[in-house]
């Protein structure tokens, strides 16, 4: 009885927290801010949005630049058309050189690759790669992000969540960003 | 084999220690945090740290976080544990850790080579966990484990070798290059006629300030992702160009052979259809270059000696 109190007290104590610390210190709170070369970048991207925005989707204008919140509208012709999402796209300092994160605000699309916190797997079976993190390159702009992430709802032909949702999800809670998550494929029908 | 009559394992001395009878603390160092050795059995190293060695892909994320905290521990600590990990740091399939690296603890917790060649760490006098002589890294250097294996969690392509990125010619744009690169993809600024800008084997112009801190990070050009080639191969036509400046023509005739793997068709072609950028000059060179694909280049990093990197604020 009292030893499992002990090492209840322990785990707790001494274990958890410094790795939760590690964690979370990478994710978006502690985020430094922009450097000058992507404040700069940005700026120039957010003109070209306003002048030319890619088809169904809107920037919803803050003055923070470092987050973005655009909406989407689903195609019509597909299995999101009329509906509506949000999507968040956060900037490191080192942007471009860094991909952005980007994630759907709750209520996310169901989509066997969108899991309920909003992270997205933008991948591809054949490539073991994720077009949003592992093929990054500093060409890609948010536009462009966004009409992969609109390519790939319209593709979906069912309406559900990762098979693994809920594992996923579970280990997202001490503060990982989709960032540090190495999607592994789950199938390349989508 | 040395925790005869030891019943618990005190995490604060990193040792096997024997109670005092009913008492639920670490008889030398006070701390109530301790284990039962028997509940210990067939605990994975991982968890030591709290870490869980779930089959899925998690732990290699789980392993930064570990090597960090240990390292924060041993610098405040004498060399209790030893961090150990994969000898073959190369990823079969551009992804990190294969089957995961593994803890082992040396000195407190008794480690022996089991009959099979594996190894074993004991607890309480007998076999505990067996890990497999693949999983584990022999050989002094704990920095150069942490080290690699931080490069091998960063994604995308590995770095360009500074010799390579240094032979890369400069070009004073003229009306032709305007033409077809009116800007530079990285800052999306328009080129000035008659600034400098320099040119990937693609063709594919940037600013110095814009392409070299990209190409510290990964090798591979930002609109058609061919990569630079490794120093002293001909394959780009301009390559002798003046004022690319040579000047560490030592490091590349011992960096040149074992770039020559040219690119990674699984990376990269797959998204070509995504494409927004005209990617026909990259396709014509990855069929001309063909080299064997290989993840062998993660040995050296020049982001971090490079002068030119602009993010030290």
């Amino acid at each position: 009885m009292q030893r499992s109190v002990v090492k209840k007290k322990v785990m707790k104590a001494n274990f958890v927290n410094p790795v939760e610390e590690t964690m979370t210190s990478s994710s978006a709170p502690s985020r430094k801010a922009l450097s000058k070369i992507a404040c700069n970048r940005l700026q120039k991207e957010l003109v070209e949005w306003q002048v030319n925005p890619p088809a169904g989707f809107k920037h919803k204008v803050t003055d923070n630049l470092q987050r973005w919140i655009i909406e989407v509208n689903g195609a019509s012709g597909t299995l999101y058309a009329n509906e509506c999402y949000q999507l968040q796209v956060d900037f490191s300092e080192h942007y471009p050189m860094e991909a952005p994160q980007v994630i759907f605000l709750s209520p996310a699309p169901f989509h066997p690759h969108i899991y309920s916190n909003g992270h997205i797997c933008l991948g591809f079976h054949i490539a073991n790669a994720d077009i949003l993190y592992d093929s990054w390159s500093p060409a890609m702009t948010v536009s462009s992000i966004c009409i992969s992430i609109l390519s790939m709802l319209s593709s979906s032909t069912v309406k559900q969540r990762p098979a693994d949702n809920d594992r996923y999800v579970k280990n997202c809670r001490n503060g990982r960003s989709p960032k540090e998550t190495r999607w592994w494929f789950h199938d390349d029908k989508v | 084999m040395s925790s005869g009559g030891n019943t618990h394992w005190c995490y604060r001395c990193s040792r096997p220690v024997r109670l005092r009878v009913r008492d639920a603390v670490c008889p030398s160092c006070d701390s109530g945090f301790v284990q039962e050795l028997d509940e210990m059995e067939g605990v994975a190293p991982l968890d030591f740290y709290g870490m869980h060695a779930d089959n899925d892909h998690d732990q290699r994320f789980g392993i930064m976080e570990a090597l960090a905290l240990m390292r924060q521990r041993l610098a405040g600590r004498n060399r209790d544990v030893d961090i150990r990990g994969r000898s073959g740091l190369v990823p079969e399939h551009g992804l990190g850790f294969g089957s995961g690296p593994w803890l082992i603890f040396r000195g407190q917790i008794p480690v022996r080579m089991s009959e099979n060649g594996g190894i074993e760490v004991l607890f309480n006098g007998g076999p505990g966990v067996g890990l497999r002589r693949e999983d584990y890294f022999v050989g002094p250097g704990l920095d150069e484990l942490v080290e690699q294996l931080a490069r091998n969690g960063r994604r995308g392509p590995p770095p360009a070798s500074r010799s390579s990125i240094d032979a890369m010619p400069t070009v004073k744009i003229t009306q032709r290059h305007l033409r077809t690169d009116s800007h530079c993809a990285v800052c999306k600024d328009k080129f000035e006629l008659g600034s400098e800008a320099r040119q990937m084997p693609c063709d594919h112009i940037y600013h110095s300030d814009c392409i070299i801190p990209w190409l510290v990070q990964h090798n591979s050009c930002p609109v058609c992702r061919l990569e630079l080639p490794p120093q002293g191969s001909s394959n780009s036509r301009s390559n002798q160009n003046s004022s690319g400046g040579n000047r560490s023509s030592t490091t590349s005739s011992t960096t040149s052979g074992r770039e020559s793997s040219g690119h990674n068709p699984g990376r990269r072609n797959p998204f070509s259809f995504l494409w927004p950028f005209r990617s026909s000059n990259s396709n014509s060179h990855h069929n001309a270059t063909g080299g064997s694909s290989s993840a062998a280049i993660h040995e050296e990093n020049h982001e971090m000696d490079y002068s030119g990197w602009p993010f030290d604020y």
